[in-house]
């Protein structure tokens, strides 16, 4: 084996075990053919030195991920895993487009109108809410252009407004909410490729949006004209939502004959270990909390008991959906390719 | 009782019904259609025949054969020894070779309705 095949080999390593057992043999035979040259010369500086071109190495990472999150072939376990990861990232969506929806209340009120970057933060959040709907309508790549429009506009408006540690809080905060976001944006761009199945039922979607919206506009209102001020936020109620999911699951788990559907139970854990992991980053807040005049409200007077017992209940939520989440996935077969009939 | 569906519709069966199919998916059946192929020979020959519209990189050829086998469309044919290298051949099934024409039949369709 040359050492060309040798780097090939290891970037086929991506693929999952079995499609390996399958199909490596042709795609390393075909793929050298592909790099052969007519001048022996040039071949010989190949295989000693050459490497998968970037556009194969991105083939094959794509087919990677489509066969892990099942988009290839809707069948078995990598099925199960994509559509619970595509319906966590919708859920994911939605509950941002909630909170944007408060941004763009603020923005436009009295409160908001004096900032110097109000209007592109509006335009921001604009986009946020216009990625769930596109995606709830099935309109994947709109979607996909909006998120990442809306995120990388947030983190630019960020930059330019001079967002720089207002409250003094340590870096790796900071860093650890921007990877959160990033790494459900990235879910978002892979799980929802052009093979993934469509999203069947925009109206339920919408639906479940318009229920909620009004109650995060009321709010956003009362905060933006000072009525409503201090920790209560409907946040809470999505967190309580997600406990509620959380104790059925148990309880159905404990019934005979009855339980969540696996490609659920994973979303649910997906969900609930991403708000776990925003809530311990604001409860990090307090703890460590510098003493400055810019600290904030709710960093005063003591550890916010409400935020403690959130964010320990979405780790019992998280840990409980997790574990029955490998257990059934585990009954799910891993797709077993036949045997060559060659 | 499991919660009802919320969204998520998995696609079941062959995806080719009534649903045109890719210019990819076209193009290597039309291809295979012509007789049994290995992998290299198919994605250089669905080049030409696209005027190099499709250009096939391996990973993308080799997911794509994997659904066609997996659907029934195109089989293993026969495996030959190439330069010291097993080359595996695909041949069309004869569902491979419905599918291939009734998607010819509907682009034509859709041609005439156009002209």
């Amino acid at each position: 084996m040359n050492k060309l095949e040798g780097r090939y080999r290891s970037l086929l390593r991506m693929l999952p075990e079995h499609y390996r057992r399958r199909w490596e043999e042709d795609m390393v035979s075909t793929f050298m053919q592909r790099m052969h040259s007519e001048d022996e010369d040039e071949n010989a500086y190949l295989e000693m030195f050459g490497r998968p071109p970037a556009a194969e190495v991105i083939a094959v990472a794509a087919l990677a991920v489509k066969l892990r999150l099942g988009t290839e072939r809707r069948v078995g376990r990598s099925a199960v895993t994509g559509d619970g990861v595509r319906l966590a990232v919708l859920i994911w969506l939605m509950i941002t487009a909630w909170g944007f929806l408060g941004v763009i209340v603020f923005e436009l009120s009295a409160a908001g109108r004096g900032s110097p970057m109000g209007a592109w933060r509006a335009l921001v959040a604009v986009s946020a809410v216009g990625a769930f709907v596109a995606l709830s309508f099935d309109r994947r790549s709109v979607a996909k252009v909006l998120a990442v429009g809306a995120f990388g506009g947030l983190y630019l408006t960020e930059r330019i407004a001079g967002f720089d540690d207002p409250f003094g809080f340590p870096n790796w905060m900071y860093v650890t909410g921007l990877l959160v976001t990033v790494l459900m944006l990235v879910a978002l761009l892979v799980a929802f490729n052009k093979d993934a199945p469509a999203i069947g039922s925009s109206k339920g979607w919408l639906t479940a949006f318009g229920a909620a919206a009004p109650l995060f506009l009321v709010e956003a209102l009362l905060r933006s004209t000072g009525v409503l001020l201090g920790r209560f936020n409907l946040f809470m109620l999505v967190h309580a939502a997600i406990v509620v999911a959380g104790g059925i699951m148990i309880v159905m788990s404990r019934l005979p004959n009855t339980r969540v559907p696996t490609y659920q139970v994973l979303a649910l854990a997906l969900i609930a270990g991403h708000n776990f992991i925003v809530e311990a980053l604001a409860l990090s807040g307090w703890f460590f909390r510098p003493s400055t005049p810019t600290t904030p409200d709710m960093f005063v007077g003591g550890p916010p008991a409400i935020l403690v017992v959130q964010t320990a209940l979405l780790a019992m939520v998280f840990a409980a959906a997790a574990f029955q989440a490998v257990r059934q996935l585990r009954e799910h077969p891993v797709e077993r390719l036949q045997a060559d009939p060659v | 009782m499991p919660l009802p569906e919320i969204g998520i519709v998995p696609v079941h069966g062959s995806r080719y019904n009534g649903v045109l199919m890719t210019e990819q998916d076209f193009y290597v059946l039309l291809v295979l259609a012509e007789g049994p192929l290995h992998g290299y020979g198919i994605a250089r020959k669905a080049e030409k025949l696209s005027e190099e519209r499709v250009r096939l990189k391996v990973g993308s050829l080799y997911g794509l054969l994997d659904r066609l086998v997996a659907e029934g469309l195109v089989e293993s044919d026969r495996q030959e020894i190439h330069n010291d290298r097993a080359r595996r051949y695909y041949r069309l099934t004869d569902e491979g070779e419905a599918a291939l024409d009734a998607d010819v039949q509907r682009q034509l369709a859709k041609a005439s309705v156009a002209s």
